[in-house]
């Protein structure tokens, strides 16, 4: 199998990702357009034309970390269905990436702020309860709670997670990283989206038989739907939400269904 | 190690003496997958602990990595540098006298995009993105190299706070954004390779001497500081005589390595 070789223009691109960890869509494309002129490799200037050489370059790239168990994989916001893309380990050992970056007792209590964020609701904790996480903290050096504090600053800073309005939830880097983390921790307590299949912590459950959407999958879903039910085999009752009809503002590399874009597993 | 008649028994050699032939023995020894692997998890390893920006020392190579392969290390080492080069653009340096027995990562890719950002206004992403922490702690460091550098590569303790503080970066205040200055410089840099801090000896009260470290040295080139300078100071490089020879003499040394 030959594989196309690296030039300096991807190992950029690459030390980006590996520096900034996820990337939107727009910054994907930009970095992308930066690296083309910095190292002569010829760019289309229409942006349609260039998502194909876009997603070759990262086929490219991902073909040499792949042995390192590094990969760049697009992720999806839970909350308003943009698209990021961020440098991935691949590899089961769970946090490892964030080893490096974060002492024991800080992996320990975001570890510990994962399991209250998916106890919770709607995968959103307040800061009171977060900060509280300090006193059950074992087997690890302690952490205030001004130590905590600059954690979080620092978690949010690296974006792994969001603090708005007072409510702390994960990031899309961190479900990106972590979904298989979560998946297996939490098996039990964790859904799947129903239509997407992936990690699903925040979206709309049927209250009759659980199936559970993410807010932009069930956006696309039932995008022409004046009635929209349940998408699951045996269930089909009304789904009793406001589907949030979000215009495609930004392009995203994928303009297909969601029910296609399952298949793709191997592309970006 | 002188060679005997008589080879004294392989395991009880240091893997840091082990000759290259032994090495390609015992890297040949390993079966393809098992030498793929070893060598996906010593590049992953390097990665990961050059991040502490602290020398890796061959020791934790073998104890974490390579394991009951350690005496394949020099060929492993050869292979990731490679791996490094072409995937990352990191380059792999094994330090020397003082530091002999372990290594660093030094990036090798020029990050610069100004020109490219400048050159289109819906540009504006920096491609290694930078806290404001590390670019002030960046610059004091410039600051400090290039005064050492103009100095004649050594400068006194004494010498170096009171140019700082000349700058408003005074060592017995706590400075906003650098906390303690005199932690950073002695303890924070030291550690991580940019400074030597080196005590004089027969002096009391104690005389430290600032130097560059290895890591200083590698990373930044003494014509980046005199160009640095003379900017500053809007004046020529080669207006400053004996610097502007050690910036030459650098220069020679560096073509004829890369020549041979």
């Amino acid at each position: 199998k030959i594989m196309t070789q690296m030039n300096d223009g991807h190992r950029l691109f690459l030390q980006s990702f590996m520096s900034r960890g996820i990337l939107n869509a727009k910054e994907v494309k930009q970095l992308f357009k930066i690296c083309c002129l910095k190292y002569k490799i010829p760019h289309p200037e229409n942006e349609r034309e260039a998502q194909a050489p876009l997603l070759e370059f990262v086929r490219t790239i991902n073909n040499h970390i792949e042995p390192f168990h590094m990969q760049i994989r697009k992720g999806v916001s839970e909350d308003d269905g943009s698209s990021s893309y961020g440098l991935v380990c691949t590899s089961e050992s769970t946090i490892t990436k964030l080893a490096s970056d974060y002492t024991p007792s800080e992996l320990e209590f975001f570890k510990k702020l994962i399991e209250i964020i998916v106890a919770s609701d709607n995968a959103e904790v307040g800061s009171t309860e977060t900060l509280n996480l300090v006193s059950r903290l074992e087997n690890v050096k302690k952490l205030s709670k001004d130590d905590a504090e600059d954690l979080l600053s620092r978690l949010e800073t690296n974006k792994w997670i969001k603090m708005t309005h007072g409510k702390i939830s994960l990031a899309t880097r961190s479900l990106l990283e972590l979904d298989q983390y979560i998946l297996e921790i939490y098996q039990d307590d964790v859904e799947k989206c129903n239509i997407c299949k992936k990690l699903c912590l925040k979206g709309q459950t049927c209250p009759s038989c659980g199936t559970k959407l993410h807010f932009h999958c069930a956006s696309k879903l039932f995008e022409k739907e004046e009635n929209p039910k349940c998408p699951k085999q045996g269930c089909k009752k009304a789904w009793p939400y406001e589907i949030r009809r979000t215009p495609r503002k930004e392009e995203t590399i994928y303009s297909r269904t969601p029910e296609k874009s399952q298949k793709r597993k191997a592309d970006v | 190690m002188p060679r005997t008649n008589k080879q004294p028994d392989n395991d009880r050699i240091p893997s840091s003496q082990v000759s290259a032939t032994q090495a390609e023995k015992a890297h040949s020894s390993m079966d393809r997958g098992e030498q793929e692997k070893k060598l996906h998890d010593l590049v992953q390893f390097l990665l990961i602990m050059d991040q502490k920006k602290l020398p890796i020392k061959k020791l934790d190579i073998n104890k974490q990595v390579l394991k009951e392969h350690s005496k394949a290390l020099p060929v492993m080492m050869k292979l990731a540098e490679e791996k490094l080069r072409k995937i990352f653009g990191i380059e792999l340096v094994s330090l020397e006298d003082k530091q002999k027995g372990t290594y660093i990562l030094v990036n090798t890719l020029d990050t610069d995009v100004d020109e490219q950002l400048e050159s289109d206004p819906n540009l504006t992403l920096t491609p290694v993105d930078w806290s404001d922490e590390n670019h002030a702690k960046t610059g004091l460091l410039m600051v400090v190299l290039s005064a050492i550098f103009m100095n004649g590569e050594v400068m006194v303790d004494s010498q170096l706070y009171h140019m700082l503080r000349k700058l408003k970066v005074d060592q017995d205040v706590t400075h906003p954004v650098f906390g303690d200055v005199k932690k950073q410089l002695t303890v924070e840099f030291v550690r991580q390779g940019y400074l030597e801090y080196t005590r004089q000896p027969n002096t009391d009260p104690p005389v430290f001497e600032f130097r560059w470290g290895f890591r200083a040295k590698k990373e930044i080139t003494k014509r980046n500081c005199l160009d640095f300078v003379s900017q500053l100071y809007e004046k020529n490089p080669e207006e400053w005589v004996s610097q502007y020879q050690v910036v030459v003499e650098e220069e020679g040394e560096e073509e004829e390595s890369s020549a041979s």
